[in-house]
């Protein structure tokens, strides 16, 4: 058996499945030399590696010189891109693509300035010894340089090629030119094959391949002819290469059908020709490898067959890369109107141009301009009788009509597993189908989906690896944590004999300390509650204070009045409570004495039966101001004010709930509006708020523990007398509100208390008769303070719906008491 | 731009479905005008009728289903069809049988599965059974083919049978007074002769024959036997189904002969007798049934040889080409899942 060089010696073809003959429309291009254009005025130069592997070397505004590069990069993957022509960087912006979508890319785009002066570094041809004794770098250097890629279409970098990962055994040198229409091919290897030749030397320099196979089909006898003579006059060894004619059968200019054919052998799919030891390299590229060995020119013109019967002069043409088709168009004397199709490519493969502004790229070998008569529109796509024309027209061995009806379901995870993924996309299927059914497409769409889909699941993937990793990181940071806190603990214990423990002591102590001298405070105000506060400076404090002490007494009252109808009201004389001169720390002191008191209140009757608390009388002076008060005391005597009532409603709240006997001697709450005449800062006001704050939290827990203790208690309930302060300074709307508000808490803690109240005790029948008389007793003190003084309509108005409010609750409470049932609910 | 932008290829073949159809036609026109020569007028009236009810009945399914009337009316394919349902049905059968055929062809084997390119069965073989099987006194009444005995019906005569239900015997009857009007044919006979204990050889003597091949049919047979190359030639169909019945049917009943000669009939008679070679070249290889792959389609022709000889050998009926068609379309998915071609760089799988 013969080996298969043998076999390539002789000459041996092999048979590749399906293929179609279309008919070939060849020497419509292919009768005249390659020719000239005229120049364009201006020439766009996609970068779209920029941002990638490369950067910009030039920049708007810059002149350039022909054949400069105008991308740079040190990545080995980067294909440069240089200018076709000297002149000016208009612009660097994104422009339409040549592309069948179209979609705009970023291009450099430089004005002609049509004195085609050459970039310094190309030099004339040098002579064969001097390229024979450059390295393999050099060579390489050079190709990369120039920026050479595959001509046949694909423009994949050349470079890359040149540095295959296996030997090279065979390389087959691709002038099929299978596709109707193309002859570029054809006419390069008539006029040029001395030079492609020439590149081929520089491959086998590099390479060193065993044997080379120059395959050209055999309706070119002029091209084969040329090539043979030109590699008879080469140096390249003996035997080592020769010319193949191959039978005219579309595609078989395709590269694994070419190696099919060439050699018997199928590259695995998945694979890469370089995995048998196969290069294919087209014959413009080994043209183009030539110019940038020999002369260190840049790939920046290429021939382009421009024909169909819509080009007026078709013919090929040598043409700068980056030229608008349009303007290639009007050179040749296109005959079309813009509605006529101009195709990139042969009509096999090639793409409808959407635009043709779009420039030439290096890949472009064709500009097709058919009329009607080649090239109808496409017809209505009719039932596939599954003729099965196709699977025998399929150079890959697929079945067409299956990956059809899979890919018109769009079952494509099933058109997957009749391999689509080896669909290379010739169209013969298409062509030979009698129901005019665009296959390719079909198969483009399911393909693009495919790829979506495994887009999608590697980015699904790498996001579970992410999170995976995450998991581990966290996992293993609360490890981390763990142990140190552990460590930690140890360290502390083991220094707990040393000088922390002297710090702790020492802070426990001075807790103590703290809580001592709160005693004492709160305990001062609550025994000597003669303290009178004349001056008028302790407004805002006693306001404040007033307001709570009002709320709190309200409450009291209400709850008092509701929880225990038959407690005797037998309460002392309240202590008249004045506020303190110094304006914080009275405040501070109200409200803990306030907060003292309920305490002792909540807490003696706890202890045991018939104890009487003396609630304190709070006598708030009414303090008049001349001056306005600023809004941060407006605040501070809320917050108070709302504090003040939160405590009264838990403790009234909870104080019902113990049982009942209670005595609740409400305290005695006048309160005076203060007013007071210096502006405070916010700072005290804040103060003021923790103040009242601390006091709440203490009368809550104070009043938890007391309902629990047991029966006759009595607490005497304060005695709130309200009086409406009526200041003969207007009053700032601050001042309103917070009437208001105190106005509206009182009214909802009534409320509760009273809602409270009537479902624990049944026997409490005066509750609603006497709610309603407390809050009357309220609206008439109102009532007074409107008469005497001139109040700002917004307090007349204050009042009166503190007065509708007051109303409102009291009804309720009585229809709460009569709607109450017996027995308690919720204990 | 304004114009459509269409994916690749740009060129297509000029090859329509239509086209396809209609040369299909036109290759199976001698087998037909050999039939009209053999079995009268009526042969021509029945593929008439067959066709003109397709037409029509399509034309009215397709406006039924609100599809274009006229671009798949014209595609031929239903034409084809009733054609061949034409031609299997017995000269002389009355015109329902025909009609009856035709409707159940295109509308319920065709449409009902979802149209041309859609449908699991060969209509005209599913027609041509379900009337079998309805209709078997009709259908299995062929007149003596011409030479075998002096029949002569007029055409009007032939339209007064087929319309208008008046029997062939009494046509003949004040004509000719000749009882030998219908005649088994061939194969019927054989079975026949076999099953009352005759040799072939002596089956063979008998006035349906003449020199060991069925009188008229073998000329039928030879006619669609040149359709069907005209149709290769043309590249309307490919030889592999074809080739594949007739070889396995050939194989088939050469082992047969070869083991008992007096019990079997011989592979020429097999392949010249009944349906063989319009069966072989116009209705198995109706691609919308058939396998689709090369060696699929070997393998489809393969089976439907095999199932034939043994349905004519074995079975109830004397000829089986339209049962073996139609479980042969059965196998058709199964055998195109099992059968595919290796594709361009993978190994050889299964």
């Amino acid at each position: 058996m013969l080996t298969l060089f043998e076999q390539i010696d002789k000459g041996t073809l092999w048979r590749v499945a399906g293929g179609i003959h279309p008919p070939e429309f060849k020497t419509l291009s292919n009768q005249s030399n390659i020719a000239r254009l005229p120049l364009a005025d201006q020439y766009i130069i996609p970068v779209p590696q920029v941002g990638e592997s490369c950067t910009l070397a030039v920049a708007v505004g810059d002149m350039v010189t022909q054949g400069q590069p105008l991308t740079q990069g040190d990545s080995f993957r980067h294909l440069p891109v240089h200018a076709p022509v000297s002149g000016l960087i208009a612009a660097i912006e994104t422009r339409p693509s040549n592309h069948a979508s179209g979609l705009p890319v970023l291009c450099c785009i430089i004005d002609n300035d049509h004195q085609q002066r050459l970039c310094p570094a190309m030099h004339a041809p040098l002579s064969q010894d001097d390229v024979k004794a450059m390295s393999s770098d050099e060579l390489l250097n050079r190709v990369k340089r120039a920026g050479v890629a595959g001509l046949g279409g694909a423009a994949f970098p050349t470079h890359i090629k040149l540095k295959p990962v296996s030997d090279i055994e065979l390389l087959i040198i691709n002038g099929v030119e299978c596709e109707p229409y193309i002859t570029s091919d054809d006419r390069l290897m008539r006029e040029h094959s001395t030079e492609i030749v020439r590149g081929i030397e520089i491959i086998h320099q590099l390479l060193g391949p065993k044997r080379i196979v120059i395959a050209i089909e055999d309706n070119k006898p002029q091209a084969i002819e040329q090539m043979t003579d030109a590699l008879n006059h080469s140096d390249l060894p003996a035997q080592c290469a020769r010319v193949t004619a191959i039978p005219t059968v579309y595609p078989s200019g395709g590269e694994k059908q070419l190696i099919q054919i060439i050699t018997g052998q199928e590259v695995p799919s998945g694979a890469i020709p370089a995995n048998l030891g196969i290069l294919v390299q087209n014959v413009g590229t080994a043209f183009s490898i030539t110019q940038a060995v020999y002369c260190n020119a840049p790939l920046i013109e290429r021939v382009v067959t421009l024909t169909g019967h819509n080009v007026g002069r078709p013919g090929n043409y040598w043409v700068p890369i980056g030229t608008p088709v349009d303007h290639l168009l009007r050179c040749t004397h296109f005959k079309g109107d813009s509605e006529s199709p101009i195709i990139i490519g042969g009509p096999m493969m090639g793409y409808m141009l959407p635009n043709r502004h779009a420039p030439l790229l290096k890949g472009t070998n064709c500009i097709l301009a058919p009329d009607n008569s080649e090239m109808a529109p496409s017809a209505p796509e009719m039932p596939c009788i599954r003729c099965g024309e196709c699977a025998q027209a399929c150079p890959a061995g697929l079945l067409p009509q299956q990956l059809f009806w899979h890919a018109k379901a769009e079952e494509y995870d099933k058109a997957a597993s009749y391999n689509l993924r080896d669909c290379i996309e010739c169209g013969c299927c298409s062509y030979v189908c009698p129901s005019d059914i665009p296959l390719v497409e079909y198969y483009r769409v399911a393909k693009s989906a495919l790829r979506v889909e495994a887009e999608e699941k590697k980015q699904a993937e790498l996001a579970k690896q992410r999170f995976d990793s995450r998991m581990l990181r966290l996992e293993q940071e609360k490890r981390a944590r763990e142990e140190k806190a552990k460590q930690a603990a140890q360290k502390r214990k083991a220094a707990m004999s040393g000088t922390d423990k002297d710090a702790v002591a020492a802070a426990m102590a001075r807790i103590k300390a703290k809580k001592a001298a709160e005693t004492t405070t709160t305990a001062a105000p609550a025994s000597n509650a003669d303290r009178s506060a004349t001056t008028s400076n302790t407004a805002t404090q006693d306001k404040v204070a007033a307001a709570i002490a009002r709320a709190k007494a309200k409450k009291a009252a209400q709850q008092a009045s509701s929880a225990v109808p038959e407690s005797s009201c037998n309460a002392p004389e309240p202590d008249e409570v004045h506020a303190p001169v110094v304006s914080q720390q009275d405040k501070i002191a109200a409200a803990i004495a306030r907060a003292k008191a309920k305490k002792a209140a909540q807490q003696n009757p706890s202890s045991d039966e018939h104890q009487q608390v003396e609630s304190n009388d709070v006598d708030v002076s009414n303090a008049t101001s001349s001056t306005p008060i600023s809004e941060a005391e407006a605040k501070k005597a809320k917050i108070a004010a709302a504090v003040a009532k939160a405590k009264a409603k838990k403790a009234g709240q909870q104080n019902p709930s113990s049982d009942e006997h209670q005595q609740v001697e409400p305290n005695d709450v006048d309160v005076s509006n203060a007013a007071s005449s210096t502006p405070i800062s916010e700072a005290e006001a804040k103060k003021a708020k923790i103040a009242a704050a601390v006091a709440k939290a203490k009368a809550k827990k104070a009043a938890q523990q007391n309902s629990s203790s047991d029966e006759h208690q009595q607490v005497e309930p304060n005695d709130v007398d309200v009086s409406n302060a009526a200041s003969s300074t207007p009053i700032s709307e601050a001042e309103t509100k917070k009437a208001k508000i105190a106005a509206a808490v009182a009214k909802a803690k009534a409320k509760k208390a009273a809602q409270q109240a009537p479902s624990r005790n049944a026997d409490i029948a005066a509750v609603p008769l006497e709610a309603p008389l407390v809050h009357a007793d309220k609206t008439s003190q109102q009532g007074k303070a409107v008469d005497s003084d001139e109040l700002s309509a917004a307090e007349i108005k204050q009042q009166r719906i503190a007065a509708a409010v007051a109303k409102a609750k009291a009804k309720k409470l009585a229809k709460a008491a009569s709607a109450a049932p017996d027995d308690e609910l919720e204990d | 731009m304004a114009f459509k932008l269409a994916s690749s290829p740009h060129i297509n073949t000029s090859v329509q479905t239509s086209t396809i159809m209609l040369k299909v036609m036109a290759c199976a026109l001698p087998g037909v005008m050999v039939q009209c020569y053999f079995f009268g007028w009526g042969a021509i009236i029945q593929v008439l009728l067959s066709i003109a009810v397709a037409m029509a009945t399509e034309a009215a399914v397709l406006s039924l289903r609100k599809r274009p009337v006229w671009p798949t009316l014209s595609d031929n394919s239903a034409a084809l069809t009733g054609l061949l349902v034409g031609v299997a049905i017995p000269a002389l059968a009355p015109w329902w049988v025909s009609v009856i055929g035709v409707v159940f062809a295109i509308l319920v084997v065709k449409h009902l599965y979802g149209g041309l390119g859609n449908n699991i069965f060969n209509p005209a073989m599913a027609a041509y059974v379900m009337l079998l099987i309805s209709f078997p006194l009709q259908m299995t009444t062929w007149v003596a083919p011409a030479g075998a005995a002096l029949n002569d019906v007029s055409l009007l005569a032939s339209l007064q049978i087929i319309f208008q239900g008046v029997s062939p015997a009494e046509v003949l009857a004040y004509r000719a007074g000749f009882d030998g009007m219908s005649m088994a044919t061939p194969l019927d006979a054989i079975k026949t002769s076999l099953s009352t204990g005759l040799t072939i050889n002596e089956a063979l003597e008998k006035p349906t024959f003449e020199n060991g091949f069925g009188i008229g049919w073998v000329w039928i047979n030879v006619a669609y036997l040149f359709g069907g190359l005209c149709m290769l030639k043309l590249k309307l169909i490919r030889w592999h189904i074809s080739g594949a019945v007739i070889f396995s049917l050939f194989v088939c009943a050469s082992i047969g002969y070869l083991l008992s000669p007096d019990t079997h009939t011989g592979p020429l008679l097999h392949l010249f007798s009944g349906a063989t070679m319009i069966a072989a070249f116009f209705i198995a290889t109706d691609p919308v049934t058939a396998a689709t792959s090369v060696k699929g389609r070997l393998l489809f022709g393969a089976l439907i040889g095999v199932l034939v000889y043994s349905i004519r050998s074995f079975g109830g009926y004397p000829d089986a080409f339209a049962f073996a068609i139609l479980l042969a379309n059965l196998c058709a998915p199964f055998i195109d899942y099992y059968v595919k071609p290796r594709a361009y760089g993978h190994r050889a799988s299964r």
